[in-house]
């Protein structure tokens, strides 16, 4: 086994991806994986695998998943894991204890009303926070601690709640920056080359200029290919923003409300978007309170109150669940919805 | 993008006409002498503009690396017989490794915090000037012989005029190179965004300190030279009133210009020669100028100036405005 730091908790150790390269296995238990509560790394592998070396590393990090109880779904992928993740600010508990595990090629929304912790939580899964407990694993990467650049230089994109551009520069330029890190050359070499503007450079910047503009169309924004960033209209700044994100070439985009301020069409085009990009293969983490779209795009659903899950499933199932209605609309108004359904 | 492209070029030939012009005015040894300290300033503003107007991190220290890369040139030629551009090349490594090391946790902090910092870096390396005084003459200063580059001494103001004037040049169109490229798009990005710059995979950390080094680099150049032109150095140079003489040169040109820069550098050298005449009162009507520039073009004389004309650009008749852009020979992207 060439990972080093992989931990052997396989739940899907029996699959047959057991026998590619190391790097194809995840670390996590998967779904089906029952949270018993003991974090010994002594504890037998669901479906009697073969105990593998790793096994005795007292390095080795192993986090059961907390949900209880698998959907039955058998052992899949998993690209982007959560485990028991909390975060406390003073002596708020932001985050409580959260786990998640998301599957290539789908859209897994996090929703929850105001004050819930899904920013927090979108923000302890790209770096920005580190956890005050539980960890993090893109890929089979621990990335718990790691700098905010390290997720991206991974392939985790972002966006933001409220619009991270670069004002200083052209709006082009901004899906240009989002290129860095395939232009990126090392601090000498890429000084030297910048300072003197070699032709390896002229070059590379005209193919970054020309693939940032591609994707300035794939996002809608053609007409500001020559704008500055800061002549944007607000729904065109949260576009850009999925342009730049896109231009890091992502394994998984996390989309913090990218539809609020929106009016209505703005918001269709969005969820166009999210559909084409999930259609050419790409993870989507949304934090979304157009329950329209969420509803119409997620693959699964994870409803935060208080930084705590309160529920978690397929979008007819989050949509009907009395907890949510309740957090969503208060006991009363649960109470009515229950009663209704009982008629 | 074309139309950047294009402007770049057509800025460094103005620079380039007006070097090269200037001295059919220049008439005696004392106009050189401004000229050339306008061409020093410049430098070491273009560097400290690159940090300051394009990454977003204040320095207040910088006349620190000048002063050092000054003392290094008259200590490494005076004492040790090194030849001058080995000194002075020595001078830059040494300031550049001292900007490395000190950088690092120093950069870490931001604003005041950060001001505070640079502010104790540059007064450190001050004291240290002064008070060794067996190595650089303490507050007497120290002597410097001249200049030579591969044997070719620079013996008179015309021949230092020609080559500080190439050497601007050089720094320009370096550092415009480097704002237009990934790096430069990157301090630019953590600027605006340290967030956003970190959310495209950039390590913010280390872009400062890359471009605090070399901005102190710049300076510790521009000092060895300078120290070597006037044969004469104090720790003066080293210290606070030089360093905000400095950012104040940036800060008055335009941030995040590069030709605002150089028009700060040169305003702020003439003015207090021109003012001079004043005698008494030139302090107060030096103020006086830097506060109503700073009221009325609030950008910095090179930003706000051009704005403007973008904004008259726009009154004007399109036909006339087409005519006068075929005369200078620019175009603007539709
Ligand atoms: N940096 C921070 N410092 C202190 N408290 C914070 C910080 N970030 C978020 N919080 C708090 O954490 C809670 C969750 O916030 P947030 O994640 O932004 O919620 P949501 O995005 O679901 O609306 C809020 O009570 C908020 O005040
Ligand atoms: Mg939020």
């Amino acid at each position: 086994m060439s990972a080093p730091a992989r931990p052997p908790e396989g739940g899907a150790s029996q699959s047959p991806e057991r026998a590619q390269p190391a790097n194809r296995t995840h670390p996590l238990p998967q779904e089906g994986g029952r949270g018993d509560g003991s974090s010994t790394p002594a504890r037998p592998p669901e479906g009697g695998a073969s105990q593998s070396p790793e096994r005795a590393q007292p390095a080795n990090r192993t986090h059961p998943l907390s949900q209880e109880g698998g959907r039955g779904e058998g052992p899949r992928m998993t690209i982007l894991s959560v485990q028991n993740l909390s975060r406390r600010f003073g002596g708020l508990t932001a985050v409580d204890d959260v786990s998640l595990a998301v599957s290539p090629g789908t859209v897994h929304a996090v929703i929850g009303p105001n004050g819930a912790g899904k920013t927090t939580l979108l923000n302890l899964m790209c770096g920005i926070y580190t956890p005050s407990s539980g960890s993090i694993w893109l890929d089979d990467h621990d990335l718990s601690g790691a700098p905010h650049y390290a997720f991206a230089r991974l392939g985790l994109g972002r966006t933001f709640q409220t619009p991270q551009i670069f004002n200083n520069m052209s709006a082009l330029e901004n899906v240009m920056v989002g290129r860095y890190m395939h232009e990126q050359r090392g601090l000498f070499l890429g000084l030297a080359e910048a300072l003197l503007r070699l032709p390896t450079l002229r070059a590379a910047e005209r193919r970054s200029r020309e693939e940032a503009a591609e994707l300035m169309r794939v996002v809608g924004l053609e007409r500001y290919l020559d704008a500055e960033a800061d002549a944007l209209p607000y729904g065109a700044l949260k576009r850009l923003e999925i342009a730049r994100a896109l231009a890091l070439k992502p394994k998984l985009l996390l989309l913090d409300e990218p539809a609020a301020g929106l009016n209505h069409s703005e918001a269709v085009e969005i969820e166009q978007l999210i559909g084409q990009l999930v259609e050419r293969g790409m993870t989507v983490v949304l934090v979304e309170h157009n329950m329209r779209l969420v509803m119409e795009v997620s693959d699964a659903i994870l409803v935060l109150d208080h930084g705590r899950r309160l529920a978690e499933g397929p979008p007819q199932m989050v949509r009907e669940d009395p907890r949510v209605i309740e957090a969503y609309l208060g006991k009363e108004a649960a109470e009515d919805a229950r009663s209704a359904v009982a008629v | 993008m074309s139309h950047y492209r294009s402007s770049r070029h057509h800025g460094l030939i103005a620079l380039a006409a007006i070097i090269a012009l200037l001295p059919l005015v220049l008439s005696n040894k004392y106009f050189y002498d401004v000229a050339i300290l306008i061409g020093f300033n410049a430098i070491v503003c273009i560097g400290l503009n690159l940090l300051i107007g394009y990454a977003g991190q204040i320095s207040l220290g910088h006349a620190g690396f000048f002063g050092l890369g000054a003392y290094a040139s008259a200590i490494l030629t005076g004492n040790y017989g090194w030849p001058p551009v080995i000194a002075a090349l020595a001078g830059m490594a040494g300031v550049g490794s001292l900007a490395f090391l000190a950088g690092r946790p120093i950069l870490k902090l931001k604003g005041h915090y950060l001001a505070m910092a640079t502010l104790g870096l540059g007064i450190i390396i001050s004291l240290v000037i002064v008070n060794q005084d067996r190595l650089t003459g303490g507050p007497d200063g120290i002597t410097v012989g001249p200049f030579s580059v591969l044997g070719f001494a620079l013996e008179n103001e015309r021949a230092w005029y020609w080559f500080i004037g190439g050497l601007l040049l050089l720094t320009v169109w370096l550092s415009q190179n480097l704002i237009d490229s990934p790096m430069g798009r990157a301090l630019r990005a953590l600027h605006s965004s340290e967030v956003g710059a970190q959310a495209a995979g950039i390590n913010a950390a280390a872009h400062k300190l890359q471009i605090f080094v070399l901005s102190a680099t710049f300076a510790a150049g521009a000092g060895s030279l300078a120290a070597h032109y006037s044969g004469f150095i104090t720790p003066a140079k080293a210290g606070f009133i030089h360093s905000v003489e400095l950012v104040t040169m940036v800060v008055l040109g335009g941030m995040a210009s590069i030709y605002g820069a150089v028009v700060g550098a040169a305003v702020l050298t003439l003015l207090p020669q021109i003012l001079t005449v004043l005698k008494d009162y030139e302090m107060v009507v030096l103020g006086a100028v830097m506060m109503a520039t700073m009221i009325f073009l609030p950008r910095g004389l090179v930003p706000s100036l051009a704005a403007l004309c973008e904004r008259w650009r726009d009154l004007l008749p399109p036909s006339l405005v087409l005519r006068l852009e075929a005369l200078i020979g620019r175009g603007r992207k539709p």
